[in-house]
């Protein structure tokens, strides 16, 4: 076990390719966690390396051993953090195992707008933030610039700031050095019962679900029967030690450190990243704070394109999910795609890599219905039920009111921007709370917003009218009834279920026109003509159609060509079978996705 | 099955040159190996006629094709005859085609052609205007296709077919009118119009890639596909096939053993063979395709396949429809039924259905076809088939 006072625990905060990973590399070979052959051959390679082997080395925490100059010995623990929007939960966890963080800016690039989410949570946290001023080496290089930038946007002093070239290796031991004096050790909290922050798990088929962990105090002990205070799952733990980063068993881990634990849990949803770990025979009363239960935002239809492909889609399925806590699979039905899936996600991007997971790892062709989010619906007779797909909405003349559920946002930005950004929340129908000041410059805005209105596109339109700079997070708040409609998309007069979303009455019209036109382009000409309609109940609000194909026919088959010309119809047929046959029209799997590409 | 007769295809891959839009398995060249090229035909027509499936059957129809067969010499030509006459034995009133290109004929050459027993010639004319043959790489003139068929007449040709392509692009409704008009005046039996396409591997079909030339659109094919099949009959020839017209009882024997997926040898450099077997089944071969490869597999073994395929009985009977269905007259169901041993609509009942109920396909005296518009959207039909 190791002396708290000597840890040092961190995280690295930086724009991409702003140097965040050379640096750790320069920390891992100073340190001599890694030689240079090991650096050159397993950790400075390519991106697929990186995957394969980051998962437990690089990406997520690595223990380092420091001689300071004072002549002390230190442990230091590099801990890393995801980079998305949709993960931001995964990030504060992964602070919230730190006292201090690393805010790498190139100096030839200066403060770049998706840094700033971050630093603003770890200030949140309370993290000690140590300015790097990196590739100071380039001849684009503007160090003083840069300071000013530091102090002016993030409102950090930044005299102190750290020049380094992590490329070159300069000012290497001057981080090593500030990360021991500047940022805290951990409070020692020994005699209290274990408490154990899980900030990463993940799952491996030899050993079921490995956990990082942070211990904030109490022993966590080979073969202690623990449990995981939210979740409720127990096990014992078969191993425990650290990454450094070649595994390195260890018997336990004491009040600060950091390191991994198995503990024969069969599933990510039984270890969730948040969740505290303690002694199943002298629990904590409390367990630590900030856990959250991921609750899915935006629900999409999964289905295979091809009717046979739906065993092989629900394997993929029990696969991801236990890997992948926060996704939520329900079997549904579609009239126009046959059976399928419902499934729920932190977000636009949470789905896009479970598609893309689930199309590459498993090579199944998967159609993906338009997300939405899932509203409350309160009948005439007098009950209440949530519906996560337009398609199940009962009857309109059953329905008492239909809620939608809202956000409070907190939205950080460069006071330049704040009109743009207020205008867009407006936009989507925002009802400000407060606006506040940090330092001259900086503003807070607080909004409080439909859901629907900005899990599609919110984000990527707030990132253009700040050029980058406003940063988003948001809580759920409640349900609120408002006028929303049912708008169907009828092709050749049927109602394609797929294809139905729910929407605000007064942009019923515009996405109505805009999502017929969309269909216009997507849908090829084919052998009939195909009416495209927009409609809410009974009600056409908008049409297009897709003239029928006028010619396809090829001019000469002789002896020679026919099992070519049998080829040639089969590579046409092919084509038709990655669409999905509607009544007597073949709708292309984009089609199905039109509502997120309105607007482009 | 008791008419055991076939048809023998007899492929010539050289030309003079290359056209551009061809898709063909042919050869520009100035000289060409005629003798070793004919002892190999020979060779595999001797080989073909002693084994099965073939031995024992007649020919129906023996078709010259191309390349270029008229770059051949009439005696060429006769000694392929002779030697399919002598092995399988040509019926008598079989049809035996050439075809030619306008340019590569003169008077004693046809004459020599019709001696052999050659009783059907087929001209490339392509097009009357300058400019469109021009466009086309076509090495001879609008002249040059009158003469050939003034001489073919002459030669004592009762049987004469032109072809025409059309959807050329820059091409106007008046001058595809005039080539139909220039054809007909020219009183062959039979014509054939093609819609120029694009094929993968052709000179057209890169230059379309980079953008220098462009297809007429498919609207303004299908309204010229749609003229050309009223425009030809009107002139007294029949639209039998999706681009074949016909003087009444003139239509290509040869051409209809393939439409009707009935049993053909093809020998020569990439010929392709189809033999009918029972129920429905059948295999395909395909020989070598380059010339220098062909002579000396065929030369040597007396047999140059480069590769076969079983047909089985659903695949037989798709092809059978989308064959059949390029027939202006479609298929009966009897037919289907006879061969196949079930019934159309128990096999197709629901696809047809469809087709029948959005107006591509029709029905009429147990007989089912394209309508009109299936015609121009023959392909997308066929697909539904398969």
């Amino acid at each position: 076990m190791t002396d708290p006072a000597s840890i040092r625990n961190f995280s690295i905060i930086a724009h991409i390719d702003h140097g965040k990973s050379t640096l750790a590399d320069r920390l891992l070979e100073r340190t001599g966690a890694l030689s240079k052959r090991e650096l050159k051959e397993q950790f400075l390679d390519s991106m697929d390396l990186e995957r394969e082997r980051g998962i437990t080395i690089k990406a997520r925490s690595v223990r380092l051993h420091y001689h300071a100059r004072s002549g002390k010995s230190y442990v230091l623990n590099l801990i890393d953090t995801p980079g998305h929007v949709d993960f931001a939960y995964e990030v504060s966890r992964s602070l919230a195992a730190c006292e201090g963080a690393l805010l790498v800016v190139d100096a030839s690039q200066g403060v770049e707008a998706q840094t700033l989410a971050n630093v603003y949570l770890a200030l949140d946290h309370g993290l000690e933030i140590v300015p790097v001023i990196n590739k100071i080496d380039l001849p684009g290089a503007d160090v003083e610039r840069t300071r000013a930038q530091i102090e002016e946007t993030i409102g950090l002093p930044a005299d102190e700031a750290i020049l380094t070239s992590a490329k070159e290796g300069i000012g290497i031991d001057e981080v090593l050095e500030a990360i021991v004096a500047r940022i805290p050790a951990p409070k020692p909290n020994f005699g209290d019962p274990v408490r154990a922050l899980i900030f990463d798990s993940w799952y491996d088929s030899y050993e079921g679900v490995i956990g990082l962990v942070r211990v904030f105090s109490g022993d966590l002990r080979r073969g202690m029967k623990i449990r995981l205070m939210a979740t409720g799952a127990s096990g014992e733990v078969m191993r425990l030690g650290h990454f450094t980063p070649h595994e390195q068993p260890a018997d336990r881990l004491g009040p600060g450190e950091v390191g991994f634990v198995v503990a024969g849990i069969k599933t990510v949803a039984d270890m969730r990243v948040g969740d505290t770990v303690t002694d199943a025979e002298r629990p904590a009363s409390e367990p630590l704070p900030g856990f959250k239960e991921l609750k899915p935002m935006v629900f999409a239809g999964l289905y295979p394109t091809e009717a046979n492909q739906y065993p092989a889609l629900r394997d993929a399925i029990e696969k991801l999910t236990l890997n992948d806590a926060s996704l939520i699979c329900e079997p549904e039905s579609s009239q126009a795609l046959g059976f399928g899936f419902r499934a729920g996600f932190l977000g636009l991007l949470h789905m896009e890599i479970a598609q893309e997971r689930l199309e590459r790892e498993f090579g199944i062709n998967l159609i993906v219905t338009a997300p939405t989010v899932a509203y409350r619906v309160r009948t005439t007779s007098g009950t209440t039920q949530m519906v996560d797909n337009p398609a199940l909405l009962p009857p309109e003349n059953t329905i008492e009111a239909i809620e939608e559920p809202f956000i409070l946002s907190s939205i950080h930005m460069p006071e330049e921007f704040l009109g743009a950004v207020m205008k867009l929340c407006e936009e989507r129908r925002g009802v400000q709370r407060d606006l506040k000041y940090l330092g001259d410059k900086r503003v807070i805005l607080h909004y409080e917003l439909p859901l629907a209105e900005i899990v599609f596109d919110f984000y990527d339109r707030l990132k253009s009218v700040s050029r980058g700079y406003a940063s988003l997070d948001y809580d759920f708040l409640d349900f609120r009834a408002g006028p929303l409609v049912k708008l169907d998309i009828r092709i050749n007069g049927e109602v394609v279920d797929a294809l139905s979303i729910i929407v605000h009455r007064d942009k019923a019209y515009e996405r109505g026109r805009a999502l017929c036109e969309k269909m216009r382009e997507l849908i090829p000409r084919q052998m009939f003509e195909v009416a495209i309609q927009a409609a809410i109940g009974a009600k056409i609000i908008a049409r297009e159609s897709v003239k029928a194909l006028r010619k396809n026919v090829t001019a000469k088959c002789y002896g020679g060509d026919i099992t070519r010309k049998r080829k040639l119809l089969e590579k046409q047929k092919e084509g038709k079978k990655r669409m999905k046959q509607v009544g007597r029209v073949e709708i292309p799997q984009e089609a199905f996705l039109a509502l997120l590409k309105v607007g482009e | 099955m008791c008419s055991m007769s076939f048809s023998l295809y007899v492929h010539i891959p050289y030309c003079q040159a290359k056209c551009p839009y061809c898709d063909f398995n042919s050869y520009a060249a100035s000289t060409w190996p005629e003798d070793d090229y004919t002892r190999a035909l020979i060779r595999e027509i001797e080989r073909r006629s002693a084994e099965a499936p073939f031995s024992g059957q007649r020919l129906r129809t023996v078709f010259f094709g191309g390349g270029t067969p008229s770059l051949f010499a009439p005696d060429s030509i006769g000694k392929i005859l002779d030697a399919a006459d002598r092995r399988f034995g040509i019926e008598s009133g079989a049809e035996i085609t050439l075809e030619a290109n306008p340019g590569t004929v003169g008077p004693a050459k046809l004459a020599g052609f019709r001696a052999t027993g050659i009783n059907r010639i087929s001209f490339g004319a392509q097009s009357f205007n300058a400019a469109t043959l021009r466009f086309l790489g076509r090495i001879h003139s609008a002249e040059e296709t009158r003469a050939a068929a003034r001489m073919a007449h002459r030669a004592g040709f009762e049987r004469i077919n032109l072809d025409l392509i059309f959807a050329v692009p820059g091409q106007t409704l008046a001058a595809v009118r005039n080539d139909i008009a220039e054809a007909a005046a020219l009183e062959p039996d039979h014509l054939s119009a093609y819609n120029l396409t694009f094929e993968e591997g052709t000179a057209f079909f890169a230059e379309m890639k980079r953008g220098r030339i462009t297809p007429a659109g498919s609207d303004e094919q299908a309204a010229m596909y749609s003229f050309v099949r009223e425009e030809i009959p009107r002139r007294g020839y029949k639209m039998y096939e999706i681009s074949n017209y016909a003087r009444p009882g003139c239509e290509a024997r040869h051409n209809l053993t393939y439409w009707r997926a009935q049993s053909y040898v093809g020998v020569g450099a990439g010929a392709h063979s189809f033999a009918l077997g029972h129920e429905g089944y059948g295999r395909r071969w395909w020989n070598h395709r380059a010339p220098g490869v062909y002579i000396k597999a065929a030369l040597g073994e007396g047999i140059a396949e480069a590769g076969a395929e079983e047909i089985d009985a659903a695949t037989g009977a798709s092809e059978f429809i989308f064959l059949n269905l390029r027939l202006r007259d479609g298929f009966a169901t009897a037919d289907f039924h006879a061969r196949f041993g079930v019934e159309f609509d128990t096999r197709f009942g629901a696809t047809a259905a469809r087709l029948f109920e959005g107006g591509l396909l029709e029905r009429s005296a147990e007989k089912v076809r394209l309508t009109e518009r299936g015609l121009e959207l023959a392909d997308s039909v066929f697909a539904e088939f398969l």
